[in-house]
């Protein structure tokens, strides 16, 4: 994320789409892992979440600054550190039924989990093949005429 | 002549170069009517832009909503995304042309 | 941070299952088994999940959180130790002197219904590494217009 000409293409919103792309990924191995551990006895399953810290890092309406700002007071309520970095929040998933073995992996949520991940993950890949492709043609054709 | 930047940048030089075709035409074609006639067009102009811009800032607010997961609206920002860009292309193409209808008249000897 | 642990882990699982399966298999077809090679008849086998932590050791240095993602392994097949059923058949050649054969002690309905679990979790395993395979294969088209 370096300033300058390369720095100044790419929004605040840009830097949120890169890094959510990166959150949904571990989010993925988290539910991998709990899907593996369906019937390991003992087993506690894991719940992975950054969606309130992104949105502390999204900034407010029509703010446009790169994600490394230089003042600190951009981010505050400790979701998020300065130099844009937030600390997402691996938990133990509450779960009112705990099987006979000790296992509390709900296989189904997982399921509904991982196909909304999968498919945010894909429309988050989507908006930024859009905003590179904005910026491919204008470079193209931006200097005719 | 261009300016290589964000979208919203790419807007304002835009912008910048239609205000300049404006004033140049003003200057070099003093009969009266032709600069009425460019002024209404030049104004359809900046408000089409900035209506472009808009659209533009809106999809970058639905599409950051959707990535850090406060709104999941999904065929929603897909379609504000596609509207903001094909009027961005669109945009760009009617510069492009605005542009060769200037330099051609330039051309005329008179 | 690979997209490939995700899919090591959900491949553990998989492997897992299918062991699991095996077993279950052979539980069912011994079921009237009267002679095995230890001598007495067939014992039901059963597998034992156990939850090892996915990265390799030089690897837990770089995990992000405090808690370690889990794979699944088999750590032991062992045999069931419950008394064999005794069956009044005088005229089976294994039959012991009170005209007693013993049997393994096994139901097939619990075997089936074991099978269709673990028929289920190995699905869920392989929904799971898909869902990875399609995110490594999504990212892969950022920035093709």
């Amino acid at each position: 994320m370096s300033g300058g000409l390369i720095g100044g293409l790419f929004t605040r919103g840009d830097y949120v789409k890169m890094g959510a792309l990166n959150q949904r990924l571990e989010r993925q191995h988290v539910i991998n892992s709990n899907v593996a551990n369906a019937e390991t006895p003992g087993y506690r399953a894991l719940g992975y979440d950054f969606e309130e810290q992104l949105q502390a890092l999204s900034g407010s309406e029509g703010d446009n600054i790169p994600m490394q700002a230089s003042d600190p007071r951009h981010y505050i309520n400790g979701m998020a550190d300065a130099d844009g970095t937030i600390t997402p929040e691996v938990y133990l998933r509450p779960t009112e039924s705990v099987g006979q073995d000790g296992n509390t992996v709900d296989v189904d949520q997982e399921m509904a989990a991982m196909a909304e991940n999968q498919i945010l993950y894909k429309a988050t890949v989507e908006l930024i093949n859009k905003k590179i492709g904005t910026l491919k043609y204008a470079i193209a054709n931006g200097g005719n005429g | 002549m261009s300016t290589i930047g964000s979208g919203f940048k790419f807007n304002d030089a835009m912008m910048g170069q239609l205000h300049d075709l404006k004033d140049r035409s003003k200057m070099e074609m003093p009969s009266g009517g032709k600069t009425e006639g460019k002024t209404s067009f030049m104004d359809h102009l900046n408000a089409a832009i900035k209506e472009v811009n808009t659209d533009q800032v809106t999809a970058d607010k639905k599409a950051t909503d959707l990535a850090n997961g406060k709104d999941t609206n999904i065929h929603e920002t897909m379609l504000a995304s596609s509207e903001a860009e094909l009027g961005f292309n669109m945009m760009v193409q009617v510069r492009n042309k605005a542009l060769q209808a200037y330099q051609e008249i330039m051309r005329m000897p008179v | 941070m690979s997209f490939f642990k995700a899919m090591n882990i959900s491949s553990s699982g998989l492997a897992a299952q299918r062991v699991r399966m095996n077993v279950l298999s052979s539980n069912l077809a011994n079921v009237n088994t009267t002679r095995t090679p230890e001598g007495g008849p067939y014992k039901r086998e059963d597998v034992v999940f156990s939850a090892t932590n996915a990265s390799d050791f030089e690897n837990m240095l770089d995990e992000d959180y405090g808690t370690e993602l889990k794979k699944v392994q088999v750590v032991d097949i062992h045999k069931d130790t419950k008394a064999p059923r005794m069956v009044l058949d005088p005229a089976h050649p294994d039959a012991n002197a009170d005209g007693y054969v013993a049997m393994p002690n096994i139901q097939t309905m619990t075997e089936m219904v074991n099978m269709i679990a673990a028929t289920r979790a190995f699905e869920a395993n392989t929904t799971a590494l898909n869902s990875a395979k399609s995110m490594a294969s999504t990212a892969i088209e950022i920035g093709r217009a």
